[in-house]
């Protein structure tokens, strides 16, 4: 028996409840998990895992909100392991602006964030309707002419190479309107 | 191969495990990693020259333990753990890293640290990984420390420092060998030690999903391998090959032996002139005779005797440093491998005995780079067979006295090939002891495959040798101002004691008013005399009388101090021309009376003797150091006094039927 | 560098080499190790990267024909006769 080696690995993210799982592009096709194969999925059904989102490299997986990762991290690296050998047995639906809101949130939490923050200004991101993101620059970047300029080279930048098929909507001074099309898979 | 460790000296053991008193309290930090991640150099970068060395309770594997300054005023502890590839270990000396290591079970051998610092070679990520996520599952707070990160570069490699430390949740530091600024970034990272992230989810250990996460994490570094090490390969094309390489690897031992003898004899000449310039010093301005003649004799001449010999000893410690840092000596060793596995060793052991013609000590030391115990203990038993530098005093004054300066063996100085033949037969001696050695330990734990990863070439840095030489050079200078001078000292008091008065010598025929007659009759009737008539027995069928049993006894601290002994009964009976002195003297009584003392049987069984004996306290105490217990300090002097005294023998009894 | 799937030893039989028969400047990628292999030798060509799906090249001899120094991924490793012989590969172009 030969078994596949499953490149994988655990990241931290600012919500203590999640876990970014970093796979490789196109491991699962992007969206939100509604099934999962093998032990992954008892997880789901039992509650355990309350949430799962695929963006484009990684797979957030949500813990229930009373239980912690250092007691059920070791478990649930196995049983995603074990699940992301058979990627054809999982169900996701599509959910771009989930997905670009959740991807968005995580660069502006993250080295976007603060490269913004370091110099005075502020950022966040909101989902609009069904598919979109607005990101709105504050602060010190309100009347900054590079405003313009920084959104789309870092943050634009980042997203596309995390979520394939970004489309920039709008463009007005310190707002940024995004949508995901769809991504070929 | 790696560079030594400072303060390889004055060593305090620990014997019953656990730290000493003073560090009790103190913060500790290990440091852990794979042999060839630059631990011992960014070790010693650390704690400086302050380093204690020590050995595991119980076995034969050195302990290094440092302190150093973080933030404002903390004082922490930081301990060099034995280099090891993973924590399944198997060797003893990995055995240690997983002791220590092992919160659960608090081995009382060793203390578990606070915290450690785990080094990655940049170069070699992939492969060192899988230790990291087998030390992350001990909970303890870690610090990835990135070596090596210059060579990456040079090579075209390339690393996501930033993006590395998001994906393996601990911070992680680039450090490059000699440059400050990564230092400096480590000790305040170490400064908040306790706030150090840690992964929210531990990585797998099991071998192929390790592989795995390895590969992964990688990827989010934007980890790009290191091209082939071109450099690496185009001098490895010449220093390596069949014909080329060989001829460069004879040409090195032979620069080694030009240093021995040739080379370090301006030097050496001025060294000597010092000490007479020094003993006339003393001769003329001090009046009182008896202190006057201690401080020429025995202090001066004595020390002066074995302070020549420095500038050898040191520039032979230059060169292996030079070779060491250059990263020549993994190549020798390379070459000689097939040679040493002969005799069951394996090509560092060369490197080992290479630097014990210079002093044992360090090439003891040097065993510290065999990975396998038994290697290294085979190779500290034969290690004082190599004929050292304090040796050379005693085998120069004996050949010269056995042989004219002008004596030929063909086209080559007569004195010139005996020197040749002792060396030779040391370095045979010396394997063969090793292989005798290493039959016997067969029993103490699996053999060890031989591998050795080639490092990569480099220009050693200044910093680097001058230390390694001071740590050498430090260790015999130790030895003379301690052990020689006080053995000097002891014997000069002996020899001159008990002080006859006048009555006692002209009862006994002595004219009083000549000081010749005087000394002579002093010593031949001092406390030295009798204890050298006392071990007359042992030492008789070899031919030596009280005089040279007096000198035997007394190298037994020192080598060197033989030369120094007889000096001072050759002075006592001719002050102007001591080695004339010695080649007229005549056994006293026995059968023998009458005729030289130093003939021809009798200097081959001394010049053999002290090819055998295990004639340094110095090396006792490193044997004892590094391999963890007295008991085979005790078995190298008990072998090594039957040998000699047993082939002492046999010389005499050839050369005995030659001449 | 590749990563083959990881497999149970090498099968000689199928005609797979050994390290040890491999010519200068020849690339392989590791099978797996002999089943004579010692727990030992076997723990430690793991630990230096001797792995089933590692590409390796024998760079050259030792002048008296053994050790032998091959690139493992992206460092050189000496190794004698006796362990590479327990080391199947299969030759690559």
């Amino acid at each position: 028996m030969t078994a596949p080696v499953i490149v994988l690995h655990a990241e931290r993210v600012a919500d203590p409840h999640a876990v970014r799982w970093v796979v490789p592009a196109g491991s699962l096709p992007v969206g939100r998990v509604r099934r999962a194969p093998g032990r992954l999925g008892e997880l789901f059904a039992d509650g355990t895992l309350a949430a799962g989102l695929v963006e484009g490299t990684a797979v957030w997986l949500w813990l229930r909100e009373d239980l912690a990762w250092t007691g059920h991290g070791t478990a649930v690296q196995a049983a995603l392991r074990e699940a992301l050998a058979e990627p054809d047995e999982w169900s996701i639906e599509a959910a771009p602006g989930e997905v670009l809101h959740l991807v968005t949130s995580d660069l502006l939490d993250g080295t976007v964030g603060d490269f913004i923050r370091s110099h005075g200004g502020s950022v966040s991101a909101r989902r609009v309707g069904d598919d979109e993101v607005v990101v709105q620059l504050g602060g010190a970047c309100e009347h900054c002419p590079a405003a313009g300029h920084t959104l789309r080279l870092r943050l634009m930048d980042e997203l596309r190479r995390r979520c394939p098929g970004l489309t920039e909507v709008d463009r007005d001074g310190t707002q940024l309107t995004l949508s995901l099309g769809p991504v070929a898979t | 191969m790696g560079h030594p460790h400072h303060g390889g000296g004055a060593a305090t053991d620990h014997g019953g495990g656990g730290a000493a008193a003073a560090d009790l309290g103190l913060t500790r930090f290990a440091v852990i990693g794979s042999p060839n991640s630059g631990k011992t150099t960014l070790f010693n970068a650390l704690t400086g020259l302050h380093a204690k060395t020590g050995n595991y309770p119980g076995v034969t594997v050195a302990r290094f333990e440092g302190r150093m300054r973080i933030g404002d005023r903390e004082t922490v502890v930081v301990e060099d753990l034995p280099g090891t590839y993973s924590l399944d270990p198997i060797s003893p000396d990995e055995q240690i890293v997983v002791d220590v290591l092992d919160t659960d079970h608090h081995n009382v051998r060793v203390d578990v640290p606070d915290a450690l610092l785990v080094l990655l070679n940049a170069t070699t990520l992939r492969r060192s990984l899988g230790l990291l996520a087998q030390v992350q599952q001990t909970g303890l707070p870690i610090c990835v420390v990135l070596t090596f990160t210059d060579d990456l570069a040079r090579r075209n490699g390339q690393l996501d420092v930033a993006a590395f430390s998001r994906a393996l949740g601990v911070p992680v530091v680039p450090v490059v060998a000699g440059h400050r600024d990564g230092l400096e970034v480590l000790r305040e990272e170490m400064a908040g030690y306790r706030s150090w992230s840690a992964p929210v989810v531990p990585p797998p250990t099991d071998p192929a999903e390790v592989t795995g996460w390895a590969e992964s994490v990688l990827t989010s570094g934007g980890y790009r391998l290191p091209e082939l090490d071109r450099r690496n390969s185009r001098i490895d094309s010449v220093v390596l090959n069949p014909v080329l390489g060989t001829a460069i690897f004879l040409l090195t031992m032979f620069l080694f032996f030009q240093t021995i003898f040739t080379v370090a004899a301006p030097l050496q000449g001025y060294v000597e002139a010092g000490f007479a310039w020094l003993g006339d010093l003393v001769a003329a301005h001090i009046h009182i005779p008896w202190l006057s003649a201690f401080l020429s004799q025995a202090v001066v001449g004595g020390i002066g005797g074995v302070l020549v010999f420095l500038p050898q000893i040191v520039l032979l410690f230059v060169l292996i440093a030079i070779l060491e840092g250059t990263g020549y000596l993994a190549r020798a060793a390379f070459l000689m491998d097939r040679v040493m596995a002969r005799a069951g060793l394996e090509g560092r052991a060369f490197v080992a005995l290479l630097s014990s013609l210079a002093c044992a000590i360090p090439g003891i030391m040097a065993t510290r780079s065999l990975p396998s115990a038994r290697d290294r203990l085979a190779t500290m038993m034969a290690a004082p067979l190599m004929t050292c530098a304090a040796r050379l005093p005693v085998y120069i004054l004996l050949v010269s006295i056995l042989l004219p300066a002008q004596a030929r063996m063909g086209p080559f100085s007569a004195r010139g090939v005996v020197m040749f033949a002792l060396y030779l037969l040391g370095a045979v001696s010396a394997m063969l002891v090793a292989a005798v050695f290493k039959k016997f330990t067969s029993r103490s734990g699996p053999q060890l495959p031989f591998y050795m990863e080639m490092p990569p070439y480099q220009v050693p840095r200044l910093k680097t040798i001058a230390a390694e030489v001071w740590t050498a050079a430090s260790a015999f200078l130790r030895k003379v101002t301690s052990i020689i001078l006080a053995a000097t000292v002891v014997l000069w008091v002996l020899l001159n004691l008990p002080l006859r008065s006048d009555a006692e010598l002209s009862a006994a025929g002595v004219d009083t008013g000549d000081e010749t007659a005087v000394a002579a009759y002093v010593i031949d009737h001092s406390y030295a005399a009798s204890v050298g008539k006392a071990v007359e027995p042992v030492f008789a069928p070899l031919g030596f009388d009280w005089r040279i049993n007096i000198g035997i006894l007394s190298s037994l601290a020192a080598r060197e101090v033989f030369v120094a002994t007889l000096g001072q009964v050759a002075a006592a009976e001719n002050p102007e021309e001591p080695a004339q002195a010695l080649t007229e003297m005549r056994v006293q009584d026995g059968p023998n009376a009458g005729r030289p003392l130093f003939d021809a049987p009798t200097i081959a069984a001394l010049l053999v003797f002290f090819m055998y004996a295990l004639q340094c306290m110095s090396t006792v105490g490193v044997m004892r150091r590094e391999s963890g217990s007295w008991k085979w300090p005790a078995i190298a002097f008990s072998y090594m006094f039957v040998l000699a005294w047993v082939l002492a023998l046999a010389a005499r009894t050839v050369v005995g039927a030659l001449v | 560098m590749r990563l083959r799937p990881i497999g149970a030893g090498g099968a000689p039989s199928l005609g797979g080499r050994t390290l040890a028969e491999l010519e200068p400047g020849q690339h392989a990628v590791v099978l797996g190790y002999s089943d004579q292999v010692e727990p030992v030798t076997a723990r430690r060509l793991f630990d230096l990267g001797i792995v089933p799906g590692i590409e390796v090249t024998m760079v050259r001899r030792a002048p008296l024909r053994d050790p032998v120094i091959f690139q493992v991924g992206d460092c050189e490793i000496a190794l004698r006769a006796a362990q590479s012989r327990h080391i199947t590969v299969e030759a690559v172009r």
